[in-house]
């Protein structure tokens, strides 16, 4: 059981201007596995989720207390910039989002802002498509608009832009809730093999989903962490009867 | 039963055909003055318009010739209005929409803006009178006429900057901060293009209204006459709005110089329309890669 804590939270409240939104949430994800979060929705697992990239910054009203550990730095310290953790710590959104550019410029455009040279793109931009298993399909229409592109293909998309920044870690905000059964394979599969080198953390709101691809999954409700075990245990045989009864489709 | 519900619907229909004959009615209304307004300054104007008169100078106390400083005193009005507003515009748009803290204040000025775009031109004249012909000392002058010109166009711009940018769907600004790309480079490069068409149709209308305004220019650049073309920024200019007010009430031969009034009408008309069709053009191809 050595396996390493990439990021750490301690005793975070989050609050969107008066109300609490999370409590208290204390909790380490590993390194190089996928850890999921579910719970209902309005639990608070995709603000926990926002929270780790800085993504809520964005949102006017919203405080964070507590420490949250990336690289033994308080992403939240003052003199932090957000930009740097957003870096090295990626995101794939619930909706795909890709940028109306050609599907090349969608994969460059966040090295070559920073900074990285002309005649690595290339190699960059087939890379990541590559890791996102989108490659076969696209590699004659990289000039094409990435709006083209299937819901599916748009999702593979996003997620080799957000590798192509070659990111520690990957946030995923329910990235198949948009897709077909045939596309959320697939993306399930890419994530089984991204996992090899890249930390995952996913919200789901399908929890089979959550079963098949994580390795630890942590159950919130209503802004506590409930549970947060190995994902056989919490599927199999969860400590706590709140789990349970969610897990089992008693509420939720 | 059957009667009253019978009865009931056909006074709905009748309503009906009612609201549709007024809304009908009024588009006619403004189809035909629209039409009716063209063709009346076509017909009059029709008549002089040939290469000389939009390329020669006036001749004979402006009763003969043609009126081509007009209409380069015109252009090259616009064209400032547009460099004082543009950015001017977008800049302030740009800061109202993506960087400042939404509260009071910033809802004040917004009134405030769309205020502006209220004021009587005069207004605008005398302001530039002051400001720019007097106090900063540029004289009667292109610069000081742009420059009113472009503070006239302002709330246009930015009203039309401010909608258009935040039409670009959020998702997009997320995406590229979510890459670690900086506040200021993903509206460089993802916000602005996309809003550039809508931007560009606030500039049209803009630049409609400048061209053809009289009185911001009538004390900040426009002359009634001059014997050469502007060689600088500094030197005044004729226009086709002032032209026309020149013609029509103060020539010395205006019943004389009615198809020359009608002419340049005519003439002013095509330069606005001009500039509009130049615009919706370049518009409607940054909208073919613009797919969401």
């Amino acid at each position: 059981m050595d396996v390493n804590m990439i990021i750490s939270l301690h005793n975070v409240n989050f609050y969107y201007g008066q109300s609490r939104a999370l409590n208290d949430i204390s909790m380490d994800f590993p390194e190089k596995k996928v850890t999921a979060l579910i719970g209902p929705s309005g639990c608070g697992k995709s603000t926990l989720l926002r929270l780790l990239n800085r993504m809520n910054d964005l949102i006017i009203g919203t405080r964070v207390e507590g420490k949250v550990v990336f690289e033994g730095k308080d992403i939240y310290a003052d003199h932090i910039d957000p930009v740097e953790i957003r870096r090295k710590i990626g995101m794939v959104f619930q909706k795909p989002n890709p940028f109306p550019k050609t599907i090349y410029n969608n994969i460059s455009y966040g090295p070559k802002l920073n900074g990285l040279g002309n005649s690595d793109l290339d190699t960059l931009v087939e890379q990541s498509l590559k890791q996102a298993v989108l490659w076969d399909e696209v590699k004659d229409l990289l000039n094409k608009s990435a709006m083209t592109l299937s819901g599916g293909q748009q999702q593979r998309l996003c997620i080799a832009r957000a590798l192509a920044m070659k990111p520690d870690v990957l946030l995923m905000d329910e990235p198949t809730s948009a897709l077909d059964p045939v596309s959320t394979a697939k993306i399930e599969e890419l994530i089984e093999e991204l996992k090899k080198s890249y930390t995952i953390i996913i919200v789901t709101h399908n929890m089979q989903q959550a079963a098949r691809i994580s390795d630890e999954t942590a159950f919130f409700y209503l802004g506590n962490l409930v549970e947060y075990n190995k994902t056989d245990k919490i599927f199999t045989n969860p400590d706590i009867k709140q789990t349970e009864d969610y897990i089992t489709g008693r509420f939720g | 039963m059957d009667e009253s519900i019978s009865s009931s619907m056909k006074w709905r229909y009748l309503k009906q055909a009612l609201f549709f004959g007024i809304v009908r009615l009024s588009f006619l209304i403004i189809a035909l003055s629209l039409g009716g307004l063209l063709l009346y300054i076509i017909i009059n104007g029709i008549g002089v318009i040939s290469w000389d008169f939009i390329t020669k100078m006036p001749t004979d106390s402006m009763t003969k010739g043609g009126i081509m400083p007009a209409i380069v005193g015109t252009i090259y009005l616009t064209v400032g209005a547009i460099c004082v507003g543009l950015p001017l515009g977008l800049a302030s748009a740009i800061y109202l929409t993506e960087y400042a803290v939404q509260g009071r204040a910033i809802r004040i000025i917004k009134i405030g803006i769309n205020c502006l775009a209220g004021v009587p031109s005069v207004v605008f004249g005398l302001f530039g009178l002051g400001l720019f012909v007097v106090m900063l000392k540029f004289g009667s002058s292109i610069l000081a006429g742009s420059l009113t010109l472009g503070f006239l166009i302002l709330p246009t711009i930015i009203g039309a900057a401010e909608e258009a940018l935040k039409s670009v769907p959020q998702t997009f600004r997320e995406a590229s901060l979510a890459l670690g790309v900086s506040k200021w480079q993903t509206i460089f490069r993802i916000v602005l293009p996309n809003a550039l068409p809508g931007i560009l149709t606030g500039s049209i209308l803009g630049v409609g209204r400048a061209a053809g305004e009289t009185a911001p220019i009538m004390f900040t650049a426009a002359a009634f006459f001059t014997a050469k073309l502007p060689g600088s920024i500094f030197d005044e200019v004729m226009a086709l709005p002032y032209h026309i007010y020149v013609l029509a009430t103060a020539g010395t031969h205006i019943e004389e110089t009615r198809p020359m009034q009608f002419g340049t009408v005519l003439v002013l008309i095509a330069v606005v329309l001009g500039i509009d069709l130049l615009a919706i053009i370049i518009r409607s191809r940054m909208r073919r890669n613009k797919r969401w």
